[in-house]
């Protein structure tokens, strides 16, 4: 009995249902088809997933992040300037990309924490000012890894698989593990929750809200970063429309994997099953034969299907004061 | 001057527009007066949908779904004609269908206690879905014939060289405008924005008023959508695809406190104002589109933090 | 204050600064030209060839102005606008006959004279709405457009289902090129149209689901925007065996050819669509005369026959560097 309420009162447990559901169905409909499409489907979730646990870190300190998508095109242009004309190696446009998108989640904590305006207006405001300097640098239309760089071994890692999986979608399972560490395991994780349960009891307790409020901004634009990148090696270029909604999906698939909006509670593989579930819907409906378009409004439905359930769930296992 | 910025929330959309329409006249000259009709339009169109999302802000929740309510509610419109409908009940057909969507968004956050953000956000993909799904991703388009039908011009045509959503827009905004400050409804609003367990510790009927509140936001964002596609004749499926973001922005120009309890409808429409001054200036000036998304950005987060140094410095006067 | 007067300084300052700068500009005639969205490649070729068309004109200014993304309620907004502006001509491709129809009779209320460039709407009704409210039009004829494909991927490949994939929602050129290629299929072939949007990651999800739902597909038919996702897609499921088509002489579209990735493209000559459309306006101003029968630049198919000479004719207006920055291959 303690069993299921412990496993009930977990955040993740509606995703882990949805999950096997997800897979028992598409793989007894499909006749068993279905499976041979999970390279494909890993290979999404690796993407949207490298930003889904940014924004899962950062829902636990109480903030949302909804500029993921313009950064996601922004890390990777800044990428081909710093090859094309800082002319330095991919190595080192790695880093440098990876550190301006720090630099992104840097600018938008310090507004939210010093300037009092809310994470949605400051994160509204980023997503407009960096899709417009994804636009202008593109010219609307694409910039390219620079033609010396293409076969470059960093580049060519990016696109390979190991054991017959995406390297990326090994990139997020570590990244998964090292950032559910971080939040369960180290004092920076506990002060992004106790920041996110209470900011002013935090502060009583000498955690200071701001910094770690900033570092949590600053992780989740690093991730959005690093999905930019690494799709950058994938597929040579960066598209003015690259990244677009993606903060929505990235945002649900948090929401379905457990986040609230409220902050204080978080878990970081609950949002990478969520993706998984939105991706592997992609694919299986289609293979069923529905039209495209059902897919996006599925995910709304499933959005709130997620919420609902979860809302019955906590509001049955808590004890009636 | 900083106190200006205290006594009303308006004050900065007001000052936007001032700065914005003197640099237009000045670099653009006489056309851009002549451009006062269109942009009026556009204000009209956006600013309906605006209103609503207003009120929405004001109790203390958010709609992302609005822009997508305005492209599902107008297809259906459309649909409804071109089934020989008369455009009357059309009209009050697809006039029901927002207002039972908002119910159900106001139904889902204030019965279940769920955060407005991602109901709505749940509902901007759904109903783009149903939008994509039942046309395919190809527009759809009013048959000629009731193209002409006098309730179609009603809403689409013109008099006096000025559309009528102008007026329809103008009307709207006063009606809420006296429904804030003259009526009940405008107290409770207020409060429950404020803080919900105080509003009804005193006895306003918070859930009442939030889930009406969804309901009009819904309903003027179809009846935009509608006088749009009125208007157009046509509906395609990405129309509106930004609406949600542009609307909270000209909320948030025109003086509502994202927290909710504050600001006024008629300092929201300004704020429309001031971002369609700023898009029509720059298409009229031949300057690239994406300096518009750019400027958005930076007046939206520009504005505020304004406002939070200036009461910051206010109060250590 | 201080914060004040320095805020008040600035606005001066740029507006002195935007004032000098329109004294500053004498020209003779300003031509709009409103782009159908800024998102697209193509819109590159009008730009740069009017660059190079006010270079010979000094007199003749051209603005280009487009909303982001293809969406005909928001390019009808922008024509509204710019007539407000009583422009000495306007140059545009009508995406949209009933979302253009108002404005383009303000147009010619007021005489401002209207081209319309790129892809024309060739239906007979639609052009008796337009008639007499454009001068003349330049571009392809996008039914032919998709018919000549199809003979052309016909004499190589047998097919069993075709798609097209619509990347810009509602763009009636698109639309009669898909379906001008499927009514020139033989009896028997499936096609499809299929809806990607814009977007790279929900195109490339949307491409792949349907690949792998259909294991009969043998022709894949898109515009220059598609085709980079469509290589990575079959790549990725190792579906060698789909003939892709793709639009317009774009350096992706090129590169995609000299690739061996690509079956073939076709040309609508956008590098010399736009300087016809200015020269009807100038002229047509100047003079008052103007064309009375269409320009119609193409289509011509490009494929691996051809491809190097077209290269060498698109680095010419485009340059080397922006030609292998907008091609990923």
């Amino acid at each position: 009995m303690s069993f299921w309420r412990t496993a009930l009162a977990r955040p993740e447990t509606s995703v882990v249902i949805g999950t096997i559901l997800v897979v028992l169905f598409f793989t007894i409909s499909t006749g068993g088809a279905w499976l041979s499409t999970l390279p494909s489907v890993f290979r999404v979730t690796a993407q949207v997933g490298l930003i889904a646990i940014g924004q899962a870190f950062l829902m636990s300190s109480g903030e949302i992040d909804l500029s993921v998508g313009s950064t996601f095109a922004v890390a990777g242009l800044v990428a081909i300037w710093a090859m094309d004309i800082l002319t330095l190696g991919v190595a080192p446009a790695f880093l440098v990309a990876l550190a301006a998108s720090s630099l992104i989640g840097l600018v938008m904590g310090v507004f939210t924490v010093y300037f009092k305006v809310p994470s949605m207006i400051v994160t509204l405001g980023a997503l407009f000012v960096l899709r417009g300097i994804a636009y202008i640098s593109t010219q609307g239309f694409s910039l390219s890894i620079p033609r010396e760089f293409r076969k470059d071994p960093l580049v060519l890692l990016a696109k390979a698989k190991t054991f017959d999986l995406n390297n990326t979608f090994i990139v997020l399972l570590v990244a998964t593990v090292i950032l559910a560490i971080v939040l369960s395991r180290t004092r920076f994780g506990s002060h992004v929750l106790a920041v996110g349960g209470d900011a002013s009891a935090a502060l009583a307790n000498g955690i200071s809200p701001a910094a770690t409020k900033i570092k949590a901004f600053m992780v989740c634009s690093a991730f959005a970063g690093l999905s930019g990148i690494l799709v950058l090696f994938q597929e040579g270029s960066v598209y003015s429309t690259s990244g677009i909604k993606l903060e929505l999906e990235a945002i649900a698939a948090a929401v379905i994997g457990g986040c609230t909006l409220r902050g204080g509670s978080g878990s970081i593989w609950g949002p990478v099953l969520g993706v998984f579930v939105l991706s592997s819907l992609k694919g299986g409906l289609m293979m069923l034969g529905a039209p495209t378009s059902w897919y996006i409004g599925l995910v709304g439905a499933l959005l709130i299907g997620f919420l609902i359930v979860s809302q019955v769930i906590s509001a049955s296992t808590q004890p009636t004061a | 001057m900083s106190r200006i910025f205290l006594i009303r929330n308006e004050a900065i959309a007001i000052a936007s527009i001032c700065i914005l329409s003197g640099f237009f006249a000045l670099t653009i000259g006489a056309s851009w007066f002549n451009n006062i009709p269109s942009l009026l339009r556009d204000v009209s169109w956006l600013g309906i949908v605006v209103i609503g999302q207003a009120l929405v802000i004001m109790s203390g929740e958010f709609d992302l779904s609005v822009g997508s309510v305005y492209a599902f509610v107008s297809m259906v419109f459309v649909l409804l004609l071109n089934e020989a409908i008369p455009p009357g009940l059309s009209l009050l057909l697809s006039l029901g269908l927002a207002a039972a969507i908002g119910y159900l968004t106001g139904l889902l956050t204030w019965r279940l206690k769920l955060p407005s953000l991602l109901v709505t956000l749940g509902f901007l993909f759904f109903y783009r879905g149903m939008v994509e799904w039942v046309t395919d991703g190809f527009p759809v388009t009013i048959d000629d014939e009731i193209r002409s039908s006098v309730f179609i011009t009603l809403l689409g045509g013109k008099t006096l060289g000025l559309h009528n959503s102008i007026m329809i827009c103008a009307l709207l905004v006063a009606v809420f405008t006296v429904m804030l400050s003259k009526f009940r409804f405008g107290n409770h609003l207020y409060a429950v924005g404020g803080d919900t367990d105080v509003a009804l510790a005193t006895g306003v009927p918070a859930g009442a008023i939030k889930t009406w509140v969804f309901v009009i936001c819904s309903g003027l964002a179809g009846f935009a959508g509608i006088i749009t596609a009125a208007s157009l004749s046509s509906v395609s499926t990405t129309t509106a695809t930004a609406m949600e973001l542009e609307s909270i922005a000209a909320v948030v120009i025109g003086g509502c406190l994202l927290l909710g309890g504050s600001g006024t409808v008629w300092g929201a429409l300004l704020g429309v104002v001031t971002l369609l001054l700023l898009k029509h200036g720059l298409i009229i000036l031949g300057v690239n589109i994406f300096a518009y998304q750019v400027c958005l950005g930076v007046v939206l987060v520009g504005l505020v933090a304004l406002k939070g140094v200036v009461s910051e410095l206010e109060l250590y006067r | 204050m201080r914060l004040t007067r320095s805020v008040a300084l600035a606005i001066a300052a740029a507006m002195a600064l935007a004032v000098a700068s329109v004294a500053n500009a004498q020209t003779k005639y300003t031509f709009y030209h409103v782009l159908w969205g800024m998102t697209d490649a193509n819109v590159q070729f009008h730009i740069r060839a009017g660059e190079a068309y006010m270079a010979s004109h000094p007199e003749v200014e051209i603005k280009y102005v487009g909303p982001e993304n293809y969406d005909p309620a928001e390019h009808a907004k922008f024509l509204d606008t710019v007539i407000n502006a009583n422009p000495d001509g306007i140059a545009m491709h009508i995406s949209s006959v009933d979302a253009m129809l108002p404005s383009l009779r303000s147009a010619a209320e007021k005489g401002i004279p209207f081209v319309s460039v790129t892809s024309h709407p060739p239906s007979v009704e639609d052009n008796e709405k337009l008639d007499g409210l454009y001068l003349s039009w330049v571009g392809a004829n996008e039914q032919i457009v998709g018919e000549v494909m199809a003979r052309h991927v016909l004499r190589t490949v047998q097919p069993t289902r075709v798609a097209y994939l619509m990347s810009h929602l509602g763009h009636a050129g698109q639309e009669q090129r898909a379906d001008g290629f499927f009514e020139a299929m033989p009896e028997g072939v499936v096609s499809d149209k299929v809806a990607t949007g814009e977007e790279p990651q929900k195109a490339k999800d949307v491409i792949r689901a349907y690949v792998q739902s259909n294991p009969d597909l043998s022709i894949i038919f898109g515009s220059a925007l598609t085709h980079k996702w469509t290589v990575d897609v079959l790549e990725e499921l190792g579906r060698e065996d789909v003939a892709i088509l793709t639009s317009d002489e774009a350096p992706t579209s090129l590169e995609c050819i000299l690739a061996g990735k690509c079956h073939a493209s076709f040309g609508q000559q956008f590098p010399i669509q736009a300087p016809f459309a200015y020269e009807m306006l100038y002229q047509y101003k100047e003079t008052g005369m103007f064309p009375v029968r269409p320009i119609i630049t193409g289509p011509a198919i490009i494929d691996e026959t051809n491809v190097e000479s077209i290269k060498t004719t698109v680095i010419g207006v485009l340059g080397e560097d922006t030609y292998y920055d907008l091609s990923p291959f």
